[in-house]
């Protein structure tokens, strides 16, 4: 710092620190250097010389304000000499900054129990969504209109077969990996036929439906919560209130049909597909007969085990429509705010179908036994 | 221009009505009288209540006490059959038009009809064109709403409040965010409106133009209540606190410095 600053003592015994541009410029600014610059023996009075460090900007005038609070804790009396223009500068800028107000947040306890009353909330909410929606989807499928049926078939579309590929894909997949996997081990027990068995109970009571809903929660349940939550930001939801439309009967009721039906369908198409993996390894790796291995399948696996896979689909659908939508009403603060709720409609979608599945297999294996 | 109330019978009144959001009151004992028919405008600074108070008299945000009368019903105690029915009497222009952005202009004027009516799509259909051609956008009946003027948006958005022709029009800040050409436009939209289909018409505004070019009745906000209403006149010469430096764009003093760096310098 010794080049941006130089300190001498005057006759009257008054020091001067005179800093140079450079000393309070963005590249070598240190205020704790520049107040290090007067020494230590240094008494009374200590005079800053501006009038040679060139044009002042903010940046300079919060160096001198932390190197004057330096100064005067070491108990030196602190003057500034400036010319005109930097005077000028000093009046706009150097005043002192009022303490911010402090916001009001909860903290501690309190925000547990703020968090268990927005849990209480989203409870009672969802739940009302969830009756709003099935009442509209029952007047819409009772009383058909053109307009709503033809939302119904664009969502269709948009959730079903559009979603045709990936689920194509990913359930076939997962069809081979299944039966790879197993094979070995029924191998070693003689039992390879077996994996006909394996490959289709698991993919018509578990995986399927599983899987399928986790994509579609992933591709159209998201859309769905950035599409309200992007509405409500933009005042349409309200412009839709005071018009006396229900949004629910407009943006949610027609999704939650065109799940109800495409959900099934899809799910059924990712369970067959699933199985055609299975049988892809089953008679190429294992040297099954085809005929024996469908046979296997079709004796195996009972109409009534794809049938209880496909209501759960349709209970992971309703489960995808309500979370997904609650979380877009419920988005607030702006573009961020859309991006949370749309993230959150996700991953709740997840948590709630992984429930409803465990409840739904804990009932269904209760009433088998 | 401004003309005195006299006896116009009155479209809407609060009493005692109190708003604001999760628990925190923006407005208190708001007692207003809209009259029928003309133009009212409600009047303050930014950040004063004035989009608070329109929610509130949309019942978008439930009122925190008093009432709000739409003729003889008071919307805060009614049910919400009751309150389908006297929100088929009002009409709303939003801020930022609250167009739907997958729909066309068209599409957008014709939503009310096609969704509460059992209208022919053909009839609806002629009538949002009806009301279109009324705000000067017949030839843009198939355009996007992204795809047109932010004052071709606000005026479409005053033909969807239209179509279903309400007896009472809110408009929260028509002319925000607009050249001084677009809005005086829009005033005289406005005008016209009232003049030819005698609707009631709140303007929700702080730009002192449109106020001076349509205001028939002011209701002045400052401080969490109403501080003056009445004609301009009226309201101007109120001298309540605030009516003077809103409509004279004075200023509140700046906070000068009076301490920091400044005082440590040498003559």
């Amino acid at each position: 710092m010794s080049g941006l600053a130089v300190c001498e003592r005057n006759a009257d015994g008054v020091w001067t620190l005179c800093p140079s541009a450079d000393a309070l410029s963005e590249e070598a600014g240190d205020a704790a250097a520049l107040s290090a610059v007067v020494p230590a023996e240094a008494t009374g009075r200590v005079v800053i010389d501006l009038r040679g460090a060139g044009a002042l900007q903010t940046l300079g005038v919060v160096l001198l304000q932390r190197c004057v609070k330096t100064l005067e804790a070491r108990g030196l009396e602190v003057r500034l000499k400036a010319d005109a223009d930097q005077g000028r500068i000093l009046g706009a800028l150097g005043g002192v900054v009022p303490e911010p107000l402090v916001a009001d947040r909860s903290r501690g306890l309190d925000r547990v129990l703020r968090g268990l009353l927005s849990l209480h909330e989203a409870a009672i909410e969802s739940a009302w969504l969830l009756r709003n929606t099935l009442k509209h989807s029952l007047i819409q499928t009772l009383r058909p209109r053109g307009r709503d049926d033809g939302r119904m078939l664009s969502q269709i579309t948009q959730i079903g077969f559009d979603a045709i590929p990936l689920v194509a894909l990913i359930s076939s997949m997962l069809g081979l990996i299944l039966a790879l996997q197993s094979a070995p081990i029924l191998r070693m027990w003689g039992q390879e036929l077996r994996v006909a068995d394996l490959v289709g109970l698991s993919m018509c009571k578990e995986i399927g439906p599983l899987l399928t809903a986790v994509l579609v929660a992933g591709r159209s349940g998201s859309a769905l919560a950035a599409e309200i939550g992007t509405m409500k930001l933009n005042d349409e939801l309200d412009a839709m209130t005071v018009m006396g439309v229900d949004p629910v009967g407009v943006l949610v009721a027609p999704r939650m049909r065109a799940m109800l039906l495409a959900l099934p369908l899809v799910t059924l198409m990712g369970d067959v597909l699933g199985m055609m993996g299975g049988f892809f390894i089953g008679t190429t790796v294992l040297d099954i007969a085809p005929q024996q291995y469908i046979n296997q399948t079709l004796e195996q696996v009972p109409i009534n085990d794809v049938f209880g896979g496909l209501v759960k689909a349709a209970l992971f659908g309703i489960v995808i429509v309500t979370v997904s939508a609650w979380q877009g009403f419920a988005a607030s603060g702006g573009a961020s705010g859309v991006g949370r709720s749309t993230t959150r409609s996700v991953v709740y979608s997840i948590l709630w179908i992984i429930v409803v599945d465990a409840i739904y297999t804990a009932v269904d294996t209760s009433l088998a036994l | 221009m401004s003309t005195t109330n006299g006896t116009a019978p009155i479209a809407i009144r609060t009493t005692g009505l109190s708003c604001g959001y999760d628990g925190r009151v923006v407005l208190q004992d708001v007692n207003i009288a809209v009259p029928q028919g003309r133009i009212t405008c409600v009047l303050g600074g930014s950040g004063c209540g004035k989009s608070t108070l329109l929610k509130t008299l949309l019942m978008l945000e439930p009122a925190m006490g008093g009432s709000i009368y739409i003729g003889a019903d008071d919307m805060c105690c009614c049910d919400n059959a009751r309150l389908q029915v006297l929100r088929r009497s009002v009409g709303v222009l939003f801020q930022g038009a609250a167009l739907f952005n997958s729909l066309t202009l068209l599409e957008n004027v014709a939503f009310p009809l096609l969704e509460l009516t059992e209208l022919d799509e053909a009839i609806a259909t002629e009538t949002a064109r009806l009301k279109l051609a009324l705000v000067g956008l017949a030839p843009y009946a198939h355009f996007l709403p992204a795809e047109v003027s932010g004052g071709m948006r606000k005026r479409c958005g005053i033909a969807r409040a239209l179509v279903r022709d309400p007896a009472i029009l809110f408009l929260d800040e028509p002319g925000a965010g607009l050249d001084p050409t677009t809005s005086a436009g829009l005033d005289r939209m406005i005008l016209g409106i009232r003049n030819r289909l005698g609707t009631t018409i709140v303007v929700v505004t702080h730009e002192l133009p449109s106020i001076h070019a349509i205001a028939d009745h002011c209701i002045m906000l400052a401080g969490g209540r109403v501080i003056a209403q009445g004609t301009l006149e009226q309201v101007g010469a109120s001298g309540a606190p605030g009516v003077r430096e809103f409509f004279e764009r004075i200023p509140p003093d700046e906070p000068q410095p009076t301490e920091g760096l400044a005082t440590l310098l040498l003559p």
